[in-house]
């Protein structure tokens, strides 16, 4: 067997790393300069070895951001939910993820009452724009209890599905509940979505639950009609509810 | 953090609503008029009827021009997969439930000029109807349905629903016309969805149904359960 050259060595190293839990999926891994200086290899053979974990889609660029951990070692975990970003892809559009606010704010009223938390309580929210082929497809509002990950707010929303970091983080969502409506969207949220002021949008709200009874995800969505599909159709049959995420 | 998106019209309404909640102002009250709210807030009438707008638009408040603000009815729930058999919802308070038989020439249904060539049914039977809860208009709706399939499904979409169903179920924004306007006596505070399902069974499709929904006055729910399918895979 030919023996490994540097680049590979490292490459094989940050591998075991990633399977032992050192960096754990959704996790930024140091930068060139400072694993070069960890390593004491050069700037070159550590580039190299990250070329080839990112071909090896152990990792992913983001950026102006890192170099962010994308492999998930959790297995079992991995849930049949798909992230809208997998649903557009396998629908042939080319899907791009725009965060338009991200905070870290008290949970309100609100809130407080969907999650069963305090007022004051943290909640990390993060409010995204989905696109297709350049069109505008819907504004997702994410809320998620602050400590529930750690440094969520280190985390490329634009990388990662929302529901492939819980699932990283053994957060086994169970029971996901819909409410389905309509809304009107004016000023900013207009222009995003290329509506024109006070048209309507399907307005769908996602509470998700993990063992049973844990919120650990709310989310309102205000989607463009024509893409209300890929998030409402859904199938019933023998007292079992699908929805396109599930059937597609 | 990026912020591309101003969130001070969000704020402005959570605080509104805030006020609804904690001096416990029921469906029908009367909010506090801008200039009020302005100087309780210490805001500007331009900010504050951002606020307000985005609270009309979500559904949560309905305005009365040259009147005021007022508290809406919560949103009648009824479950997205007994939508067309609401004698089977749960979620559904049947008592205070009606529904007022109506011509089907009244509306523009997509099943009455689409579905009634397509559907290959012998004996074509149509029933439209407006749904009420509480006596106010919630939704109107069109079903479609082979009327042999009666002899098998007696009473079909007035009770339980059979559990050999196959039902396909999509959500669209909808716009009415004028005389859906009327028969829904809607106001432009009001925004509408139309549910369009075909159900089938294990000899084909057996009804195509569709439902104009007052989005503003009702919603629809789905609860996924991750685990089923899981387990299924």
């Amino acid at each position: 067997m030919r023996k490994l050259n540097k680049s590979e060595q490292l490459a094989q190293m940050l591998k075991d790393d990633i399977h032992d839990g050192k960096y754990i999926f959704g996790s930024m891994i140091p930068s060139e300069r400072e694993l070069s200086d960890l390593y004491q290899l050069s700037r070159e053979t550590v580039r190299k070895a990250l070329e080839l974990l990112i071909n090896e889609n152990y990792l992913k660029r983001s950026p102006g951001r890192g170099t962010f951990v994308i492999k998930n070692t959790h297995e079992d975990l991995s849930i049949h939910f798909k992230g809208m970003t997998e649903l557009l892809t396998d629908a042939g559009f080319t899907p791009e993820t725009i965060i338009v606010a991200s905070e870290v704010c008290e949970a309100g009223f609100k809130h407080a009452q969907i999650f069963g938390i305090k007022e004051t309580d943290k909640l990390f929210r993060i409010m995204r724009l989905r696109k297709g082929n350049n069109r505008s497809i819907s504004i997702e509002d994410t809320y998620i209890p602050f400590d529930l990950i750690p440094n969520i707010d280190s985390i490329d929303f634009q990388i990662f599905s929302l529901y492939d970091i819980l699932s990283s983080h053994s957060i086994k969502i169970d029971v996901i509940s819909h409410t389905i409506t309509t809304a009107r969207v004016r000023n900013n949220e207009a222009k995003l979505l290329n509506l024109n002021d006070g048209d309507g949008v399907i307005y769908i709200q996602l509470t998700s639950h993990a063992d049973t009874k844990n919120v650990v995800e709310h989310t309102k969505v205000f989607v463009v009609s024509d893409f209300s599909g890929f998030y409402t159709d859904s199938l019933f049959r023998e007292n079992e509810v699908t929805i396109y995420a599930q059937n597609n | 953090m990026p912020r591309i998106i101003n969130l001070l019209s969000y704020h402005v309404a959570e605080s509104i609503e805030k006020f609804i909640f904690e001096n416990k102002l029921q469906p029908g009250d009367k909010i506090p008029s801008e200039r009020e709210l302005s100087q309780l807030y210490g805001m500007t009438r331009v900010t504050l009827r951002k606020g307000l707008q985005k609270l009309i638009d979500d559904g949560i408040i309905f305005n009365i021009p040259n009147n005021g603000y007022f508290v809406s009815f919560p949103r009648i729930r009824r479950r997205a997969e007994s939508l067309f058999f609401p004698y089977d919802d749960d979620l559904l308070d049947i008592e205070n439930y009606e529904q007022i038989e109506i011509n089907a020439s009244n509306i523009s249904s997509k099943i009455i000029d689409q579905e009634y060539q397509n559907c290959g049914f012998e004996d074509i039977q149509i029933y439209s109807f407006i749904e009420c809860m509480n006596k106010v208009p919630i939704a109107i709706t069109c079903i479609l349905v082979d009327q042999k399939i009666h002899r098998k499904y007696p009473k079909l979409f007035k009770g339980k629903k059979p559990k050999s169903l196959i039902q396909r179920q999509r959500t669209r924004v909808y716009h009415a016309n004028n005389r859906e306007m009327e028969l829904l006596e809607l106001t432009t505070n009001d925004s509408l969805f139309v549910v369009n399902e075909s159900i089938s069974d294990e000899s084909g499709l057996i009804a195509v149904c569709e439902s104009i929904c007052v989005g503003t006055r009702m919603e629809m729910q789905l609860d996924i359960n991750t685990d089923t399918y899981t387990s299924k895979d």
